[in-house]
């Protein structure tokens, strides 16, 4: 039906790539360049006394030295808590407290040393039920003067920056009608990002006051918006580009150096200031994953129908949460996971602790809150003694079904992931293991999520027609990896017959390409997507009225057919694009119209705000994504050591416009999946990050992949182009909760905390040691408190 | 002081005068404006400025300046002969074996010395290789096949 | 990095005169694999790097029958693993070099690197425990072997005086039948520190052990090996005091990488696992002569 999309185009930035020559911020070299680096704070809570940046000054070849009084603005993309530097107080270990710009990297380095800060430290919160107490220590004492986006609920005089509410039906009816009723509890630890680029950042200051700043970064306009903010400048005054990528995850999404840099920058007029993270800086003062306790209260019939949830969510935010308020959010709206359940209460928390900054991180919330709800599920569904895949297949969302929010679903392509994952494990096969004092096992875990963006985010697009028929696209979408260039490409060679390989696609530079909110929450394909679409849709307009001219048919009896405007009814009667580019030649030598450049702007359709109090709405969020992943592991029995064998993943995406690119996306994130569950923790001690590094900061190298089945699910999402919708987020979300389940399943033991590590393991075998989960309501609906065995402190 | 080497980089002859406190890595980069190889972590555990230095792969962020004197360097930047891609940058680029791209060059470079040792390696030879190479974006499986696939193993 | 003098020496004289003009401001610079990532961590800023890489006695691996083993400091992990004298006599020593770092790193690193650098978790040092491996040491005083277990003193700690530099290795020539092994455990399969490690070798019946990361230093399990050369069948049953016996030999930590319990309780199953695979080695007959 297509010719371009759901084709494997190769990647258009492939080249580039294999070739060394496409260039990342840090590849960056520029005449007079200085270099930068950062003072940070070894308290993790104290009050600035004095910063003496006066040794350093005298050092020969700095040129620029700032303090928090250089960038006294706060800002903050949905609460605006933070400066770049700290001014009044540090609130997490590794905070920049002061900047440096030098001729050289290591005179850089050696001012920093010079300079002396004095502290008074002051006592720190460091777990989510710390943060939470009411003797707690503020951690921003002025939260109530601080400006935050309307979806928002901060609590001022507390440590929490957002209490987001669930109010679904009748919760205590619901309870009452409920034949079992259990409790569980889980932790997720913070764990980072870590692409292999460093955070890196070049900012130039003009002249005239306009600030330029090379940012690796994906979201260009995002950051533009916060430096304008920080430094008083109109927008038309800063310039954000983001060249080359080197991988996101969300760990790029916010802007940090970039506020650092600038000031610099302005001291040094004319030189370009270049702050590089090592990565021992990136792991502790970039953002990471944050820490998330959840506790569920499920309320179960006999027939295995979910008829309540009570799920309580407690983020361990870190010192800012200008952007974490929006994972809490989200973890709200999502919070029961893809299951239909009439009657929910659910409560989600973002704490500030004095920890590393949590910021969003692929998936967004939804790794850690379905942690929990998958691994609940297969422990309500074995004291119920149903099967954990027919118990998902029982309360998962059907047509019609209804969201959390009571948004009522169509299109739900959630039961056939299910029974996708299902089969390619071959689900109740027994597997042998491969020795003695090894045991195999199988879990299944789902999830959904939708793009975490405010309602109204906007997306728009280019596309200028050349004179030689080929065409430029510009979108500030940007390619960190997960192929948008090439799929934009794919969408714009669709509507226009114009072959992929005669695009360029132009990305990410404020001054040149078109507004796009952010490169996150798995909204490109989606958003940019339909932008993108209606830009070619609307040059190819352009071009079927001025053939409509010269060809003397009517514009509806003419199509876009193999670069040329074609006559639906005469198919020798064409113009070609090429012959249109600058507008039409007319028989006697004048023109009409001029060049061809075709504009489309996106926004998603009428997702509206949720009611304040319950959380109630029809449409909250652009679209949904459904997926399932089932995993084969072996434990060894004497080390606790767990090889995963095999991992089948199904996702629904409505369409994949690339299915090589969609299966390399799930791929990647079923292996970051498996880095998140067996090997990734942030290990801190009082808000001190001790394995800042790769030598005890573990990410899956190549001997840690497992055989994968990746299926594509196709149920078209209406409003998506082509009916697609977002796929490279939820590709690591069930990973962990299906390999915890999977111990279940081969051990009968329960794990309820990430990263399942051989230690964690082998004492849960030894001592046949489970975590409790309260058993409020027995089998037979009788009340009373009992203990059952299904897990593991 | 500074030192006077001599060293053949992608098959060109160079001479330079280097501070000791310079790697290999910063050399190529900064000196060479070899910007393919990488630096992710400075310490040996990515791979990402894998380069290869008579006929071996090596971390360059771990190996001085002064050391390459006399040396023969190959870097992703001279893989590519007369425009023709080798086969293994042609094998990764049909098997979507990269995404971000940042740790192709060193991922291409433990490759291509696998290659240049054993043009008929084994699974757990592959792994072996380019087991001191992290990608935190593909998942490694597709770069697994890209390598089979310039080794002739696939088709 | 700071800044340093970098000086390549072609002698071990010269290497000796250095070192005694430059004392503790002078360090070698071998394969770099640790001495440039802990300058790069400013944990160590010396003023002078001595590369040793340009004396041709430190790049040589030879084998004689009356003398052994020699492996020249400048000897890489990879030459050792490849060599066939090496994989023909002393297979345990190729088993531990490769399971030091990533493939690239063990191009540059080396194995008298490893035993200088004397971490408490490094792979090659207990299979050179239980091969009997002298340390051949150069001063202008002359040549000196020290046996393996008194040259390491503990944590980054090695006997070494002013003006010596560590010439290679040397391996007695093993007699008679004998197998080894050393078993690893560690978080990830690819590049990373032993949580713990213990290498088991039998010659003619008589059992060497030694262990890693589970004490300041890499000890020899003379309790384990007692037991072991006393004993008439070795299986999983029968090991179970010789696991107990390595328990009561060391002195682990709880660090980052596992807690102290179950560095006890890992000690046990790598004592195991190499054990068992050791033997297993050794009932295949290797003998001592090719």
């Amino acid at each position: 039906m297509y010719k371009y999309v759901g084709e494997n185009i190769k990647r258009v930035d492939g080249l580039d790539k294999v070739t060394g020559y496409a260039k990342y911020v840090d590849d960056i070299k520029m005449p007079g360049m200085l270099y930068a680096k950062i003072k940070q704070s070894p308290y993790a809570h104290a009050r600035i006394i004095k910063v003496d940046t006066s040794k350093a000054e005298a050092l020969e070849g700095v040129k620029a030295v700032i303090t928090g009084a250089d960038v006294p603005n706060r800002v903050g993309l949905y609460l605006e808590d933070k400066t770049f530097l700290a001014t009044d107080k540090v609130r997490f270990i590794g905070e920049a407290v002061a900047a440096v710009a030098a001729v050289t990297p290591e005179i850089a380095e050696e001012a920093v040393e010079l300079i002396e800060v004095e502290y008074e430290e002051l006592p720190g919160v460091f777990s989510a039920m710390d943060a939470i107490k009411h003797d707690a220590p503020l951690i921003h004492e002025d939260l109530g003067n601080y400006k935050y986006g309307p979806i928002f609920f901060p609590k001022p005089g507390t440590n929490i920056s957002n209490h987001y509410k669930i109010r679904k039906g009748d919760i205590e009816k619901g309870f009452a009608e409920a034949d079992y009723i259990m409790e569980n509890e889980f932790y997720v630890p913070h764990i980072q990002h870590a692409p292999i680029e460093n955070h890196s950042v070049i900012a130039l200051t003009e002249p005239s006051g306009k600030v330029t700043v090379w940012s690796a970064c994906q979201s260009p306009y995002a950051v533009r918006k916060a430096l304008s903010v920080a430094f008083n400048l109109p927008l038309h005054k800063v310039r954000v580009i983001s060249p080359a990528v080197g991988g996101g995850f969300g760990g790029k999404a916010g802007t940090t150096l970039e506020g650092i840099t600038i000031p610099l920058s302005q001291k040094c007029m004319g030189r370009p200031v270049k702050l590089t993270y090592t990565r021992e800086e990136d792991m502790i003062g970039s953002f990471v994953r944050q820490g998330c306790l959840a506790k569920i209260k499920t309320g179960v019939k006999k027939d295995g129908r979910i008829v309540a949830e009570e799920n309580t969510f407690y983020w361990e935010g870190g010192a800012y949460t200008e952007y974490g308020v929006n994972i809490a959010r989200a973890g709200g709206y999502a919070s029961t996971g893809p299951y239909d359940i009439p009657n929910v209460k659910a409560d989600s928390y973002c704490l500030y602790t004095n920890q590393p900054v949590g910021g969003p991180y692929r998936g967004f919330g939804m790794s850690e809150i379905h942690f929990a709800i998958e691994q609940n599920l297969d422990m309500v569904a074995a004291q119920m003694g149903i099967d954990p895949v027919e118990f998902r297949k029982i309360n998962a969302i059907k047509e019609g079904g209804h969201t959390v929010t009571g948004q009522q679903l169509y299109n739900v392509g959630i039961t056939k992931c299910i029974e996708a994952v299902e089969k390619d494990i071959e689900w109740g096969k027994e597997e042998k293991p491969s020795g003695p004092n090894k045991v195999r096992g199988k879990g299944i875990a789902c999830m959904y999520k939708a793009p975490s963006q405010p309602n109204n985010v906007a997306s728009s697009a280019v596309v200028k027609i050349n004179e030689d028929g080929t065409a430029n696209l510009l979108v500030t979408a940007m390619d960190i990896g997960q192929g948008s260039n090439t799929v934009l490409a794919q969408i714009a060679a669709e509507v226009l017959t114009i072959p992929v390989e005669k695009i360029s696609v132009i990305t990410g530079d404020t001054d040149v390409t078109p507004y796009e909110w952010q490169t996150v929450a798995s909204r490109i394909t989606y958003c940019a997507g339909n932008a993108v679409k209606k830009a070619a849709e609307d040059a190819k307009e352009q071009m079927l009225k001025l053939a409509s001219i010269g060809l003397g048919l009517p514009a509806e009896y003419l199509e876009l057919k193999d670069e040329h405007v074609v006559s639906i009814v005469y198919p020798d009667r064409k113009i070609s694009i090429a012959s249109l580019a600058l507008g039409l030649e007319m028989p006697d030598g004048s023109g009409v119209h001029g060049p061809i450049i075709g504009r489309g702007s996106f926004i998603p359709p009428n997702v509206r705000n949720t009611d304040k109090e319950t959380g109630q709405g029809e449409k909250p969020v652009a679209f949904w994504t459904f997926g399932a992943q089932a995993v084969d592991i072996e434990i060894d029995l004497e080390t606790g050591q767990i090889e995963v064998i095999k991992v089948a993943a199904a996702y629904d995406v409505g369409k994949a416009i690339n299915p090589q690119l969609c299966k390399a996306q799930i791929e990647g994130g079923i292996v970051q999946g498996i880095g998140s569950a067996l090997l990734e923790q942030q290990i801190m001690e009082k808000g001190k990050v001790l394995n800042p590094n790769f030598v005890d900061y573990k990410i899956p190298a190549v001997r840690d992949v497992p055989e994968m089945i990746v299926r594509i699910v196709e149920v078209p999402e209406v409003t998506g182009p082509y009916g697609a919708r977002g796929v490279g987020e939820p590709a690591m979300v069930p990973t962990a909760p299906a390999i915890a389940n999977a111990i279940y399943n081969a051990l009968g033991i329960r794990i309820n905390s990430l990263p399942l590590t051989a230690e964690k393991v082998l004492y849960a075998i030894k001592n046949n040691k489970s975590v409790s989960c309260k058993l409020i309501k027995n089998n037979k609906g009788e009340d009373g408190e009992g203990q059952v065995k299904c897990g593991v402190d | 002081m500074k030192h006077n080497i001599s060293f053949t980089v992608n098959g060109e002859k160079v001479h330079m005068e280097v501070e000791p406190n310079k790697t290999l890595l910063r050399m190529l980069r900064e000196d060479l404006n070899l910007t393919g190889a990488k630096e992710g972590c400075g310490a040996g555990e990515c791979g990402s400025c894998t380069v290869i230095v008579d006929g071996k792969a090596v971390n360059s962020c771990m190996m001085l300046a002064v050391e390459a004197d006399g040396k023969d360097i190959l870097t992703v930047e001279g893989l590519a002969k007369n425009g023709i891609l080798d086969p293994l940058q042609q094998s990764f680029i049909d098997n979507a074996a990269l995404q971000c791209g940042y740790c192709t060059p060193g991922m291409l470079m433990s490759a291509k010395a696998l290659l240049m040792r054993n043009p008929n390696p084994s699974e757990d030879e592959i792994k072996e290789a380019i087991g001191g190479n992290l990608c935190r974006c593909t998942g490694y499986k597709v770069i697994l096949d890209a390598i089979k696939e310039a080794a002739g193993q696939i088709n | 990095m700071k800044k340093f003098q970098y000086v390549k020496p072609s002698t071990l004289d010269e290497v000796a005169d250095i070192l005694l003009k430059y004392g503790e401001e002078a360090r070698i610079l071998n394969g770099g694999t640790d001495l440039l990532v802990r300058m790069r961590d400013k944990m160590i800023t010396p003023g002078v790097v001595v590369d040793i890489k340009a004396i041709p006695e430190l790049k040589e691996l030879k084998y004689t029958k009356e003398e052994g083993l020699y492996i020249g400091a400048a000897v890489t992990m990879n030459e050792v693993i490849c060599s066939k004298i090496v994989l023909e006599r002393y297979r345990i020593l190729a088993e531990a070099a490769h399971e030091v770092g990533s493939y690239q790193l063990r191009n540059r690193a080396t194995l008298t690197g490893n035993v200088c650098n004397a971490s408490p978790s490094g792979d090659t040092i207990a299979p050179l425990y239980v091969l009997s491996a002298n340390v051949k040491i150069f001063s202008k005083d002359g040549i000196r072997l020290v046996p393996i277990d008194e040259f390491i003193l503990g944590v980054r700690k090695i006997a070494l005086n002013p003006g010596e530099i560590v010439m290679g290795l040397q391996i007695p020539d093993i007699k008679g039948k004998n197998g080894g092994a050393y078993y690893k455990h560690a978080r990830r399969k690819d590049v990373d520190l032993a949580t713990v490690g213990v290498a088991a070798f039998c010659n003619e019946g008589k059992w060497k052990i030694a262990y890693a990361a589970v004490a300041p230093k890499i000890l020899r399990g003379y309790k384990a090996e007692e037991l072991l050369n006393n004993m008439e069948k070795i299986d999983e049953e029968a090991l179970i005091p010789v696991m107990d016996a390595a328990v009561s030999e060391i002195s682990p930590i709880s660090d980052v990488r596992a807690s102290k319990e179950y560095r006890v309780d890992m000690i046990k199953i790598s004592l195991k696992r190499a054990v068992l695979a050791a033997l297993e080695q050794y009932e295949l007959g290797q003998e001592g002569i090719i």
